[in-house]
C-alpha cells in the first residue's frame, strides 16, 4: 500500500511539473467553421459534430468563437460552401471576428453500415498569413475497436465520436497556438486626446484616425469609453476618423480612454487603449513669504529690494503663473508672467511697467494655474518707502543753556541715533544716544559762550539699516541769544532795562 | 525395427505435428501476411525532373473520380491534401482559392481540367507544383468477421505549376487487410484510414525520390 501511495504521489508530482508546459494559452481565438460532410453531396454540413468539436476544444482550453457568430459571418460574407475558405475570407475572419486561427474540416465518412465508421480531416489555418499550420486525418470504425467478447465495442457513429475527439485534442498543436501573440485588429494611425488634465465638468475631446476601413454594412459601431461610460463616436466622411466629446466626471483621478469597436452582428467587440486624462478639481495650494521688509505699525516696509518667496504647500506641476503689483488705488503697476513651475524666488526692486513706482502701499499678488486650469493666488501687502531717516532739531534757550529737541520725521522707525555737540572751539557740550525719538536734551552752555556757534553731528539709523549723518549747524540756524529770544516773546520788560543789563 | 528406432520415429512425428500445428494457427489467425506478403510500393514514374530547390508552394487541385463510389475523388483529395500538408512544411494553397478559380473557369469539381486551365490555376495561385489525381477504384468489401475491408486504387500526378506539365506519377492500390499484423490488429477498416495510409506511402516515396521539403516552418 505504501509503495502504491508513493507511486501515486510521484505521478502527481510529475503531472504538476509538466502542467505549465502543456497549459493552453488563453486569449487566442479559434473560429471553428461548420464541418463539411461528404455524404450525399459535396456541400453538406454537419453542424451537430461541429458543435461537439467546438465544445471539446473549448473544454481543453481553447478560446472558441461561437458557432452562431461564425454562421453570421458566413451569411454576411455570402459564404455558401463549407469545408474550405478563400484566403480573402480567412483574412476577413481575422478582421471581423478577431480570430487567430480558422479550423476547417470535412467529415469524410460517417456511416452506420456495414459497420459504424467515421473519418475526419481538419485543417487549422492561421489567419494572419492564411497558412495551414496543422492538419489532421483520423478515422475510427467498429472494426478498429474489436474487444474481447465484444464488451464495450462502439455500435454507432455517435460512439466513435469521442474517440476521434480524444485523438484530436491529443494531437492539437498547442505549441503553434501558444506562439501566436494575438494583437487587436484595430490599427490606429493617430490619436488626439485633449486636454490631458481637465477640471471636473470640463469637456474632453478624443479623435482617432484608423487605418482600418470597412465597407458599408460591415463597419463596426465605434465608441470611446471613459469612466465606465460609452460615448458614441461620429465618423468622418472618409470613414476613417472617429471623434467624440464628453464632459469629465466630478471625481478627481486618472481616467483611461478606450476605443471600443462593436460588431453586434457577430456579438463581439474589440478595444484599444488610447490614453488617459486626469480629472483635477483641486487648485494649487501655495503661499508667499515676503523677505527684506521691516514691520512698522503693522505693515511690512521695504526700501531697496523685496524678496518674494513662493512656497507650494502641496507639490503639483503648474502650467503658468503671474506676479503682479497693485497700488493702493487698485492699479496694476507691473506684472511678470512665466510658464511652468514657480521660480524659487522673485525680487522686486520697486519698478513697474513704466519705471520706478512711487513710495506707498502695494499689494503683491502671485497667481498660478495648474495643468488642469485650476488657479489660486496668494497676496501680501508691503509698503515701499525709499525715504531716508530724517530728524528735526530745534534749539531753544533755557536758563542754564539750551534745550535740544530731537524729533524723528521719517516714516521708518529708527533703530539708533547718536548726537554730539560741541562749541566752536571743540569743547564737548553733550553727547547722547538712544533708540527712540523725540527726545529733549538740555545742554549747559559755558558762561560767555552764549553767542558761540554750536557745532555738532547727529547720526541716525532706521530699522531698515539706512544711516544718515547730519550736521547740527546745517539743521538749524544759529542759536539765538537769550535776549533775542526774550525780545520775541514780550515779557513786559523794557528794552532800556535790557540795554542797561 | 528395434524398439529404440521405433521410439525415435514417434518422437519425430510428434515434432512435425507440433510444427504443423503452429503453422496452421499462424495461418488461421491471419499472420499469413507476415509470412507470405510484402508491402507493395506505389508504382512511380518520372516523366520530367522536378523544379530545382525546395518545394514550398503546392496546390492540390480537385481529383477525378473513375469509380462508382460516391465522392471518392473528394474523400481521397481531402485526405491527400491534409496528409501532404502534414508531411512537410509545405505551403499548401487553400482549397477555397483553387475552387474559386475553378468557378471562374466554369469547372465543376470532378471535371477534368485542360492543361491550359491547369496552367491558369498554377499561375493564379503562384504554385511551384500542382498535384492532380484520379481515384480509379474505391470500394468497401467485407472480411471474415464482417468488418469493412476497403480497397482503393489511385493515380496521383505531380505537375509543373507553371505550365501544368506532368512531371511524376504514382499509381497505388491497397486493401485494408493488407496491413493486418497479428490477429485482427493492423487492419485498416475505413476508406479514410486507407486513403491516409496510401497518401503517406506515396508522399514518402516521392520524398525518397527527391521531392524536397520546404524549409519554412509553420512556427516561423
Amino acid at each position: 500500500m505504501r509503495i502504491l501511495q508513493k507511486i501515486r504521489m510521484l505521478t502527481l508530482a510529475v503531472c504538476c511539473a509538466l502542467l505549465p508546459a502543456i497549459a493552453p494559452a488563453a486569449g487566442v481565438p479559434v473560429a471553428v467553421f461548420p464541418l463539411q460532410e461528404l455524404g450525399e453531396g459535396r456541400n453538406e454540413v454537419n453542424l451537430p459534430f461541429t458543435r461537439v468539436l467546438a465544445e471539446r476544444l473549448a473544454e481543453s482550453g481553447n478560446e472558441i468563437t461561437s458557432l452562431q457568430t461564425v454562421i453570421a459571418f458566413m451569411a454576411n460574407n455570402r459564404i455558401r460552401t463549407v469545408g474550405r475558405l478563400e484566403t480573402f475570407h480567412i483574412s476577413r475572419v481575422r478582421e471581423d471576428l478577431g480570430a487567430a486561427f480558422v479550423l476547417l474540416g470535412t467529415v469524410s465518412q460517417a456511416k452506420e453500415r456495414p459497420e459504424p465508421s467515421m473519418g475526419l480531416t481538419l485543417n487549422l489555418v492561421r489567419t494572419y498569413d492564411a497558412r495551414t499550420v496543422w492538419s489532421y486525418v483520423g478515422s475510427f470504425s467498429a472494426g478498429d475497436e474489436r474487444r474481447v467478447l465484444g464488451i464495450g465495442e462502439p455500435h454507432s457513429v455517435a460512439a466513435l465520436q469521442p474517440l476521434l475527439l480524444d485523438e484530436i485534442v491529443e494531437s492539437w498543436p498547442w505549441e503553434i497556438i501558444n506562439e501566436i501573440q494575438m494583437g487587436g485588429s484595430i490599427s490606429v494611425d493617430s490619436i488626439v486626446l485633449q486636454p490631458t488634465q481637465v477640471r471636473p465638468g470640463e469637456e474632453v475631446q478624443a479623435r482617432v484616425l484608423l487605418r482600418n476601413v470597412w465597407p458599408a454594412g460591415r463597419a463596426p459601431r465605434v465608441f470611446f469609453k471613459a469612466d465606465d461610460q460609452l460615448y458614441a463616436a461620429t465618423v468622418s466622411d472618409d470613414g476613417r476618423t472617429y471623434e467624440a466629446t464628453w464632459v469629465a466626471g466630478e471625481k478627481n483621478g486618472r481616467s483611461p480612454v478606450t476605443l471600443v469597436l462593436e460588431w453586434p452582428l457577430y456579438n463581439r467587440s474589440e478595444t484599444a487603449l488610447l490614453g488617459a486624462y486626469v480629472v483635477d478639481g483641486t487648485p494649487p495650494l501655495f503661499e508667499i513669504d515676503l523677505r527684506g521688509t521691516r514691520l512698522h505699525e503693522g505693515r511690512q516696509v521695504f526700501r531697496g529690494e523685496l524678496v518674494i518667496i513662493p512656497r507650494l504647500l502641496v507639490r503639483k506641476p503648474l502650467d503658468h503663473w503671474r506676479l503682479a503689483f497693485f497700488s493702493e488705488a487698485g492699479n496694476m503697476e507691473g506684472a511678470l508672467e512665466g510658464k511652468g513651475n514657480l521660480p524659487e524666488r522673485f525680487i522686486w526692486q520697486g519698478r513697474g511697467t513704466h519705471g520706478p513706482v512711487d513710495d506707498g502701499k502695494y499689494q503683491v499678488v502671485l497667481e498660478a494655474w495648474d495643468k488642469a486650469g485650476n488657479s489660486a493666488k496668494a497676496t501680501g501687502e508691503v509698503v515701499l518707502d525709499r525715504s531716508s531717516p530724517d530728524v528735526d532739531l530745534a534749539l531753544t534757550q533755557s536758563e542754564e543753556g539750551v534745550v535740544v529737541d530731537l524729533e524723528h520725521k521719517g516714516k521708518v522707525p529708527l533703530a539708533h541715533w547718536r548726537m554730539e555737540m560741541w562749541t566752536k572751539e571743540g569743547k564737548l557740550l553733550t553727547k547722547a544716544e538712544g533708540s527712540e525719538l523725540p527726545v529733549k536734551i538740555e545742554v549747559d552752555l559755558p558762561a560767555g559762550d552764549q553767542n558761540q556757534d554750536i557745532r555738532g553731528v547727529i547720526l541716525v539709523e532706521d530699522v531698515m539699516g539706512t544711516r544718515v549723518r547730519r550736521k547740527v549747524e546745517d539743521l538749524l540756524p544759529k542759536v539765538k541769544p537769550k535776549a533775542e529770544v526774550k525780545e520775541e516773546k514780550p515779557t513786559g520788560i523794557s528794552e532800556s532795562w535790557v540795554d542797561e543789563f | 525395427m528395434s524398439f529404440e528406432s521405433r521410439f525415435g520415429v514417434q518422437r519425430l512425428v510428434r515434432v512435425y505435428r507440433f510444427l504443423f500445428l503452429v503453422l496452421f494457427v499462424l495461418l488461421g489467425t491471419g499472420c499469413e501476411t507476415l509470412l507470405m506478403r510484402s508491402d507493395p510500393l506505389p508504382v512511380h514514374r518520372q516523366l520530367a525532373p522536378l523544379p530545382p530547390g525546395p518545394i514550398c508552394r503546392v496546390a492540390v487541385v480537385p481529383f477525378l473520380n473513375d469509380t462508382d463510389y460516391p465522392l471518392a475523388d473528394a474523400i481521397f483529395h481531402k485526405v491527400f491534401a491534409a496528409q501532404f500538408q502534414a508531411s512537410g512544411n509545405y505551403l499548401v494553397v487553400q482549397e477555397g482559392d483553387i475552387l474559386k478559380i475553378y468557378q471562374q473557369l466554369r469547372l465543376l469539381p470532378g471535371e477534368t481540367p485542360t492543361p491550359e486551365q491547369l496552367q491558369i490555376v498554377g499561375r493564379r495561385v503562384n504554385a511551384q507544383l500542382l498535384i492532380t489525381g484520379t481515384v480509379m477504384e474505391m470500394r468497401e468489401n467485407r472480411d471474415r468477421l464482417g468488418s469493412t475491408d476497403p480497397v482503393i486504387a489511385a493515380e496521383i500526378q505531380i505537375r509543373d505549376g507553371n505550365n501544368g506539365e506532368s512531371l511524376w506519377t504514382a499509381y497505388h492500390r491497397r486493401q485494408g487487410i493488407e496491413y493486418q499484423k497479428a490477429m485482427h490488429f493492423g487492419t485498416i477498416h475505413t476508406i479514410t484510414g486507407l486513403s491516409r495510409q496510401m497518401a503517406m506511402e506515396i508522399i514518402n516515396l516521392w520524398q525518397k525520390k527527391g521531392l524536397k521539403q520546404c524549409d519554412v516552418s509553420p512556427r516561423s
